[in-house]
């Protein structure tokens, strides 16, 4: 059984390699779906230690029972001898390639349009009690059709415990918020909201908003644009683990740092990237708010700008289409010759 | 999704079946397999969760697998040790053999072979794809507490009767019980067993109306009174003894000339010495002071094998909290607890306001009672 499994796959290409992972581009034989397969390291003697290791566990659980259009979906699992691999769904890039590349242009249409994929993935996230824990341009992963899934979720967690403590070392530092910074252990879908809004920033900017060397710069990079927190606005602040008392800054009108924006999208931003977690807005509060109701509509995924080598392939997917009609129309049989 | 519940001709026709093991000796394994899986968790500290999650992946795998062909102690550690990671409470392979090896005697520990460590490692992996990925697993005693909350009563009763009915889902676990129901049906039926016993009135319950005739038709749908008393029987099994011929030795690896055994009436005799001598095996090495609360390793020597009895011992674990997963179901009732129920008040302070209701959201695609459209 597991044998008819590897012959499902048929390797394409060697997309890359993680510290627990190797990723291969592959098709799958029966459906002829594009897919992207991650095959877990056994490794040294040293990392085998504990076995299978636990981010691809979490993976696996997860994944398995979540189903959004907007989360990355595991097709299958599979193992033979001592290999275990994982099938996603085949991304093209991520929001970090197209935020960096200077040749898109990211209108508000398009920006929302992320916004409101990446929003309504995590408020599904969220509403089963899950954290994502990694939010970052890098992990917003997009499809050829233009559609956004949120991937990564080697260190998703379950929340919602009062008295279980969680690790404060998590999400990448630059994405960090600022009550992980101060080494809150009991936190919520607050820290997944503050990467979210570090995120927007960065369509808009184009390069991070808060881009900190360590953990104490990165807090002065935030402070530095927001201002010092304060009892009254934040209060318990102090008594976190971390907490130190840093020199006071003038907070920077969001307006003057984002020039183009609209008061509409200033207002969903400023309403995020609020430093008391209990002030910030959740993924709900978020999409109800005006900027996604207002113009322009959100960019339809196939209109959205993507790097040129993926445009290429939607283009010569829409000619193969069209190719396809054709042969239907002639009545040929189109699907055993395409699948080689 | 693969399904993982089947009906007892499936399970008397398991894998080690076919194998030629017979079935008296096979529930014995299972039964042998889960307590050393419970014993070894609790002596670990770890949660009642990891534990019946190893359980479950013990009773499962078997379902694809003979004992004959896999050792069910090495089985058991190895289910506990991916337990542990998928529960987010690991334990380091080495030391959950370390552990075993001080439950097992040398003859059994002899399994492992070798390189004990190699030997569960490489069996995970198998066990990975035998249980097809599929790592959550939902235990009853959510579902317990959740349904004891409903429940309205003499309040010092219901908490008794929690507290067994809590314990017979700790003892269900050496059943093939979580093979066959749902974790919503196996509460019910624990929760029917123990109300009973502790003579438990249910007066009323909350969510109550004119459709319900039992209090847990607000649970769970279609639930017959013969169906509970099927599972109730099951776990009240475990209380007298079985008869069994088969020696207490690990399954031969080989596949060869197996020999069916059969019941003779010395059985009875057979089988009581070789479970005392496998207490003692149990006894004498050093348990954590606290025992994982059940009544199978302290049965009351005369238990009634039909319900309702009139007077078991009732919890002499009333007297003390008792520690980790023996732990008492927690927040109904005192503040002893060590474990709250997953399905607790949010995160202090950092509570975003949209939770859902009834929180965490519907997991309800069980077919077992889909309401009728």
């Amino acid at each position: 059984m597991m044998e008819n499994k590897l012959r499902k796959y048929e390797k394409i290409e060697f997309l890359g390699e993680g510290q627990f992972a190797t990723v291969f581009k592959a098709r799958d034989i029966d459906t002829g779906d594009i897919v992207a397969v991650k095959k877990i390291k056994i490794g040294s003697r040293q990392e085998a230690q504990d076995g299978i290791n636990r981010t691809a566990l979490r993976e696996i659980k997860l994944l398995q029972e979540l189903h959004h259009t907007n989360l990355i979906g595991l097709l299958d699992a599979f193992g033979h001898m001592s290999n275990v691999s994982l099938v996603f769904d085949f991304m093209d890039t991520d929001l970090e390639i197209i935020i960096k590349d200077n040749t898109i242009i990211l209108s508000t249409a398009n920006i929302k349009s992320y916004m409101l994929q990446t929003l309504q993935g995590l408020e599904y996230l969220h509403s089963n009690w899950i954290l994502h824990r990694d939010l970052k341009p890098n992990n917003l992963l997009v499809n050829a059709a233009g559609i956004l899934k949120i991937g990564d979720f080697g260190l998703a967690k379950l929340y919602g415990s009062p008295s279980r403590l969680m690790t404060h070392q998590v999400v990448t530092r630059w994405y960090r918020a600022p009550e992980l910074l101060f080494g809150a252990k009991q936190y919520g879908v607050c820290i997944d909201m503050w990467a979210v809004g570090c995120i927007l920033a960065e369509l808009l900017l184009r390069v991070p908003l808060f881009p900190g060397e360590s953990d104490l710069d990165q807090l002065t990079k935030i402070f530095g644009v927001l201002g010092n927190p304060t009892e009254e606005t934040w209060p318990g602040m102090k008594s976190l683990v971390d907490y130190i008392e840093f020199k006071s800054f003038i907070p920077i009108p969001l307006k003057n740092i984002f020039t183009a924006a609209g008061d509409d999208l200033l207002n969903l931003l400023e309403d995020i990237l609020v430093l008391n977690p209990l002030k910030r807005k959740n993924c709900m509060e978020c999409l109800q708010m005006k900027f996604f109701s207002n113009k322009p509509a959100a960019t339809l995924g196939s209109k959205l700008p993507l790097p040129r080598n993926i445009q290429k392939i939607r283009e010569s997917e829409r000619t193969s289409l069209k190719r396809k009609l054709v042969d239907a129309a002639d009545g040929g049989i189109l699907s055993k010759r395409l699948l080689f | 999704m693969p399904g993982w519940y089947y009906d007892k001709k499936e399970i008397r026709n398991s894998p080690s079946a076919q194998d030629a093991l017979d079935f008296d000796t096979e529930m014995r394994y299972r039964k042998e397999g889960a307590r050393f899986i419970i014993d070894t968790g609790s002596k670990m500290d770890l949660g009642y969760n990891t534990t019946a999650t190893g359980v479950v992946y013990f009773h499962r795998f078997y379902m694809f697998h003979s004992f004959r062909q896999f050792p069910r102690y090495v089985t058991a550690c190895c289910c506990l040790f991916l337990a542990g990671k998928v529960e987010e409470t690991p334990k380091k392979c080495k030391d959950i053999i370390k552990t075993a090896r001080g439950l097992l005697s040398d003859e059994k520990f002899a399994t492992f072979g070798m390189d004990p460590k190699e030997e569960v490692m490489t069996l995970e992996r198998i066990l990975l794809q035998t249980i097809k990925f599929d790592l959550q697993v939902e235990h009853p005693y959510s579902y317990l507490i959740k349904y004891a909350k409903c429940l309205k009563g003499d309040k010092a009763k219901l908490q008794k009767m929690v507290q067994m009915a809590w314990t017979f889902v700790n003892d269900s676990l050496c059943t093939t019980l979580a093979l066959q129901w749902e974790p919503e049906i196996i509460a019910v039926a624990l929760m029917y067993l123990a109300g009973k016993l502790s003579k438990f009135e249910v007066l009323d319950w909350s969510g109550r109306n004119p459709r319900h005739l039992r209090w847990w038709d607000v649970f769970v749908e279609d639930v017959t009174m013969d169906l509970l008393e099927d599972i109730c029987h099951q776990v009240l099994d475990l209380y007298s003894s079985q008869p069994t011929a088969v020696p207490d030795s690990p399954p031969p690896k080989t596949q060869s000339a197996p020999t069916p055994t059969k019941k003779s009436n010395n059985d009875q005799d057979k089988i009581e010495t070789s479970d005392s001598s496998n207490n003692k095996a149990i006894q004498m090495t050093d348990m954590a002071p606290y025992q994982y609360q059940t009544f199978t390793t302290a049965p009351p020597p005369t238990y009634p094998s039909v319900y309702p009895a009139p007077s078991i011992p009732v919890t002499p674990h009333l007297s003390a909290p008792p520690p980790h997963i023996s732990a008492p179901p927690p927040s109904v009732f005192p503040q002893f607890v060590n474990h709250p129920p997953p399905t607790f008040p949010p995160v202090t302070g950092a509570a975003p306001p949209f939770y859902p209701p009834a929180a965490p959201p519907p997991q309800n695609q069980r077919p077992f009672y889909q309401p009728q459209p």
